[in-house]
Parts: structure tokens; sequence; C-alpha cells
């Protein structure tokens, strides 16, 4: 019932166990090993940036880009509080700028993301470097969301239902990911780094 | 089939995580792990427990919606042309015309919100007046149209009616095929 014209065919005649994946996820997992026992932060990072990709993925695929349950907000409070400055704008960099710039999302509404998820979490180690986990985390993603909604709405014309909703969903799921998965996180940092 | 393979293997996976996790509460409770503290356990317990129901939830409510389009396509005789974890896209025959419906939520520039994309499909190249249609916008019998295109690819080649929000309505869908085919034939080049 496809209706398309006809002109890649070739690509689907393959059909059985393909090997060449196989191959690329021993190669993976042989990556992911050296850099686990040599660079601890760098697999870290890795792991933040895979679990960041697949959950902007995940709302993709689902159609509900207004729902932020993505991770990056809660890793970036990880990485800044328990790792160091450094890993922070390199894990920005390339999971923010770097993904967007690169699938052609560069916009001023991507851009002022990119400036908050920076700011942001900066403004609270700055002030709350030894709080607990829960506080620097809530704080950061209230003064994300605080300055999104505003900015996002007025100036940059956003749709007000859909910049509301990513905000509140976003001060929601920080917090649901540092009740229930910020002690495993404390933990693998207190082992690893 | 492929659907039908996909959600077995969902369910195979989620009945796995169930094992899992029924095991992982069983040896906690009964404190049959003296590796890893008691406290360790704990927490690592309950954050799978959350991921398990963050999964289902977002599953069952996937589910509803690929089910309600699927029945959505039947009654108007299109078919389902995408996977569960796709964005859904109905495809069938209208008025002798070829139409895609696609329910679909994009990042970007101000398209993120959740859009319902018209196309009407040729087999044939057709040649429209571009700059006349980049001109529509507004509404058509209440449904905002937010802009149309002739899109031409390798694989593709259909005329786009993009509305917004998501549209259930059989009425409504109707409308947009009938507004398309309007369209097709007043900005139609020869």
């Amino acid at each position: 019932m496809a209706i398309r014209l006809k002109k890649h065919k070739k690509g689907k005649e393959k059909k059985g166990f393909d090997k060449s994946k196989i191959k690329k996820i021993l190669l993976y997992l042989l990556v992911s090993l050296v850099l686990f026992l040599t660079f601890k932060k760098g697999f870290l990072m890795v792991l933040f940036i895979v679990l960041t990709f697949i959950g902007k993925t995940m709302r993709t695929a689902l159609g509900i880009n207004f729902v932020m349950f993505d991770p990056l907000v809660f890793f970036a409070i990880l990485i800044i509080k328990y790792m160091d400055i450094m890993s922070f704008f390199i894990f920005l960099f390339l999971t923010v700028f770097l993904a967007d710039a690169n699938a052609g999302n560069l916009t001023a509404g991507s851009l002022l993301n990119y400036v908050l998820f920076n700011l942001c979490p900066l403004i609270s180690y700055f002030f709350l470097k030894n709080a607990s986990l829960m506080v620097f985390g809530m704080v950061t993603a209230f003064l994300y969301s605080g300055l999104m909604i505003p900015i996002r709405i007025k100036p940059l014309a956003g749709d007000p239902f859909q910049t509301t909703a990513k905000g509140i969903t976003n001060i929601i799921f920080v917090y649901l990911y540092i009740i229930f998965l910020g002690p495993v996180f404390e933990l693998i940092f207190n082992y690893l780094v | 089939m492929k659907v039908k393979k996909e959600l077995s293997s969902v369910f195979l996976v989620f009945i796995l995580c169930t094992i899992a996790i029924a095991s992982s509460i069983f040896l906690i409770v009964n404190n049959k792990i003296k590796i890893i503290s008691f406290e360790t356990q704990f927490y690592v317990l309950r954050g799978m427990i959350f991921l398990y129901l963050f999964a289902i939830v977002t599953l069952f409510f996937r589910l509803l919606f690929y089910t309600y389009i699927i029945k959505l396509g039947k009654s108007i005789r299109f078919k389902m042309m995408t996977k569960v974890f796709h964005q859904p896209k109905i495809e069938g025959k209208y008025k002798d015309h070829y139409f895609q419906v696609h329910y679909c939520s994009r990042d970007g520039d101000s398209p993120s919100f959740i859009r319902t994309y018209v196309k009407m499909i040729f087999k044939k190249k057709m040649k429209f007046d571009n700059k006349k249609l980049s001109k529509i916008k507004g509404k058509h019998l209440g449904n905002p149209i937010l802009c149309v295109k002739h899109i031409i690819r390798s694989d593709k080649n259909y005329l786009l009616v993009k509305t917004s929000p998501y549209i259930f309505e059989k009425n409504k869908l109707f409308d947009m095929m009938n507004y398309l085919i309007e369209i097709s034939h007043k900005y139609r080049k020869e």
C-alpha cells in the first residue's frame, strides 16, 4: 500500500542476520570497557550523552516534544555537582549545541536553551555548591523553567501552551529523577569519580 | 506482521524486566545479597522500579494512541503505515487520489507543537505554483492552515498541508482532503 516512487529498491533486498551489526556492538562494548578501565569520567560522559540522546529521540518518536522527560537537565546537574565545570560545558556543547546544529535546528529558541542550560546550573553551582542534590537540582530546574517560559513566549513568540508544558514537565521530571535515580548516581559518582 | 513482531518483542522485554524486578525484591527482602549494603540495594531497586513504571505508563499511552489512529484509519478505509514507536501515518485512497495523514511533532524553530500533516501523493510528476502556495495561510472550515507546500524528493512527490493540533474527526480530515484536491486543481502548472 506504500504509495511512494520506487527508486530505492536495492536497499530493501538485504535480509537475514546482519553480521556487521554484531561487530559494531562488540566494538562499542570494547570501547566502553577500555574507557571504563582507563578514563572513568569519560565513560560517564559517554553514558550520559547516549542516555540523553535516547531520551530526546524517544520524545520526538512518541510525538510528545512538549513533555521534557529527557534527562538532560538532570545529567547537567549531576556533572556540574559531582564532576567539573569543563566536563559540564563539553556535555552541553555536544548534547545541545552540536546536536541542534547537526540536525539543522539551530534557531533563536535552541540558542536560548543552550544559554539557559549553561547559565542555570552555573548560578546554582556558585551559590549552592555544598547544598544537597535535591536543593541544587530543584533550584536549577525552577531557574531554567522560570526564565525559559517568559522569554520563549514573549520575545521569541513561541506557543504558550507548549512552552508552559515544557517548563512544568521539566520541573516534574527533574524532581522525579532526583528522588528515584539521584541516590544511585551519587553512589556511582562516589565509587567512580 | 512487523507490528506484531515489534509488540511481541516489547512484551517479552517487559516480562523479563518484571521477572528481574520481582526476583530482586525477593532477594532484597530476604536479605540474600550480602556483598552490597542494604541501603544501596534499596536505592538501586527503587530506581529500577521507577524506570519500569515510567516505561509501562509511556508504553500504555503510546499503544492507546496507536490503536486509536488504527481505528480512525479503518473508519475511513486508510491503512496504518508506521510501527508502534514511530509517529503514526495512515494512508489510503479518497476520491481517486492517494492521501497520507501524518500525526507528527518535531523540534526546531516553531514546529515542535503537535501537528497533522495531510499529504496528497502523486505518482506522476506534477508542477505547482510554489509562490502562490506559500501565500496560503489562515483557516479553512475552522482548521488552521499553517502552510501548503509541494514536496519533491527522490522518492517523494506530494502536496502537503500542515495543520495544528492533531485532527481526529473524520469530517475534518475529509475537509482537509477536499481542500487539497481543490488546491491541486487551482494551483497546478501545466
